[in-house]
């Protein structure tokens, strides 16, 4: 920070970050409400507590090796010129840079700079807390899946899996400037459809292959039996508080400020940008959103007849669809791309669950999962040809490098960690819960608790009126 | 490991660091914070599975479960 204008940028761009994680919080609040919602009443309080307890273990094991990841993996490792681990001073959790910091010269021994240290004492905290609240959204959208069968073991182990392990890998990969996915395949993926979505609903997939569905959720020729919401306004609440929420989540995908120069462009001027470094606007972007949300919904109706549930689904799978390109894509490519993701997230999972009997109670692995996947492969086709850096050797954008990318995503990175480790889980019966335990309810105490306390509220209430 | 790391804030605030307590404890801390962290797996594991077992006994007796279906 040596100029002014150096001081104000980074002092801004901390605020930006920080100004983010409180709206991505509702992200949060709005899948804890979903699948409460979504959940029968024997299993609301346990449904609650699963969501709620991956927020200090994925945290934790953020601070512990989670940011690590991000800088050290970019190269794959040895994937990209045989190149290893990148040293990341200012990630790992005993650096000074991880707690308060003013910014002074790096203490003896540091192999931080002047510079590293006056940019990273201010960004590194907010930054830290707005890549860990993707990664409580990651871990949040395979929690909905698993609903009233997992034991909540199993799934914190999960989260902590996709939250601090995975799906950092895959953004270092392929969410940084840096990555070897965006030098060698030119992938681009700006919103992150795989980065969070497509690994998520493919990490729900892997899991649900182990866990099984739900008692009673298929009749005996297979067709699925409908069970119904608890209760659908919160569901829907829930569902609006995640939009609200991706407002922060596109906000804090992007760098607010920086020079041309820094980017491998000219002249004298200040842009936005991607996490890629690639110019983008806000503008564009909020165009983008609310034309993909209403592409999706719009979809999302048409398909279902009319179902209010996959009515707003749809809009948030249009989002997720548009997602990879909405930096770069004209508002009406938006609307239409969204439309065609949620029409096949909504036509996907209704094959699947009859084909392969797969119970997903909230539906995210084809809202986050087959619309993230189909969302890179339309983005490579719609930006072929873009350049995915503004730094020389890079590969352009391509649908053979997305379609890759995909299947890295949800295929690689997803389906297969969660089902090897689901497999672990079963082979040692901690996986699902009992099946007298699934049938009374996961509440079943405080629900015998509650009407035993209910009978005697009753008689006495019946007593004082009859003294009266 | 000194404390407090800050005993005056009339410096020049170009030259402070970290300023948090007992600086240079860092590692330890986060082997006691990694120890903490395993630990409360193990701990839940062990807990979880308890609970369940007593459960599972809970319902086989009587007309609990039942009970449970019809409530629920």
């Amino acid at each position: 920070m040596d100029s002014d204008i150096g001081a104000l940028t980074v002092i801004f761009t901390e605020f930006y970050y920080w100004l983010t994680i409180p709206l991505m919080f509702l992200i949060h609040v709005g899948f804890c409400l979903y699948e409460v919602g979504a959940s029968r009443r024997k299993n609301t309080t346990h449904t609650l507590l699963k969501n709620v307890m991956l927020i200090p273990l994925v945290t934790i094991t953020f601070y512990f090796f989670g940011w690590w990841i991000y800088f050290a993996f970019p190269n794959g490792p040895f994937i990209f010129e045989g190149k290893g681990l990148i040293a990341a001073p200012n990630a790992v959790p005993w650096s000074e840079l991880m707690g308060a910091h003013l910014g002074g010269p790096p203490a003896d021994g540091s192999i931080t700079t002047v510079d590293d240290n006056a940019f990273w004492a201010r960004i590194n905290g907010v930054f830290w807390a707005a890549f860990l609240l993707f990664a409580w959204t990651a871990a949040s959208i395979v929690s909905g899946s698993l609903i009233e069968r997992v034991r909540n073991q199993a799934f914190w182990i999960l989260a902590v899996m996709i939250g601090s392990v995975t799906w950092v890998i895959d953004a270092a990969w392929g969410w940084h400037w840096d990555g070897w996915m965006v030098k060698l395949l030119g992938y681009h993926d700006a919103y992150a459809s795989g980065v969070i979505h497509a690994i998520a609903g493919g990490t729900a997939l892997g899991a649900l292959v182990h866990l099984g569905p739900r008692l009673g959720k298929f009749r005996k020729d297979g067709t699925p039996r409908n069970i119904p919401l608890q209760n659908p306004w919160l569901v829907s609440i829930g569902l609006f508080l995640i939009y609200t929420g991706f407002w922060g989540f596109y906000v804090a995908c992007n760098v607010p400020i920086i020079d041309a120069e820094s980017i491998g462009a000219s002249g004298a001027v200040f842009t936005a940008t991607n996490i890629y470094l690639t110019p983008t606007t806000l503008s564009a972007i909020t165009l983008n959103f609310l034309l993909s949300l209403s592409g999706g919904l719009l979809a999302g109706y048409a398909v279902s007849r009319g179902d209010a549930f996959w009515t707003f689904s749809g809009g948030l799978a249009g989002v997720i669809t548009a997602s990879a390109g909405n930096d770069l894509y004209h508002p009406l490519q938006a609307l239409f791309i969204g439309a065609i993701g949620a029409y096949i997230a909504y036509v996907l999972h209704n094959w699947v669950e009859r084909k392969f009997k797969i119970d997903d109670a909230v539906g995210a692995v084809a809202v986050h999962g087959y619309a993230g996947v189909v969302g890179l492969i339309i983005a490579g086709f719609v930006l072929w040809g873009y350049p995915s850096s503004g730094f020389e050797g890079y590969a352009p954008i391509t649908p053979w490098g997305q379609a890759i990318g995909a299947a890295i995503m949800f295929l690689f990175l997803g389906f297969l960690p969660a089902w090897v480790v689901c497999g672990i889980l079963k082979m040692f019966g901690v996986l699902r819960i009992p099946k007298k335990v699934e049938l009374a309810g996961l509440d079943f105490r405080n629900t015998i608790a509650d009407a035993a306390d209910m009978k005697e509220l009753k008689s006495s209430e019946i007593a004082e009126a009859g003294k009266k | 490991m000194v404390n407090p790391t800050i005993t005056s804030w009339a410096v020049d605030l170009a030259q402070v660091g970290a300023i948090y307590p007992w600086v240079g404890s860092e590692r330890i801390l986060y082997l006691i914070g990694l120890a903490l962290w395993i630990g409360f797996h193990v701990w839940q594991i062990r807990f979880e599975n308890c609970k369940l077992k007593m459960e599972e006994k809970q319902l086989a007796k009587g007309d609990t479960l039942k009970k449970c279906i019809d409530v629920g």
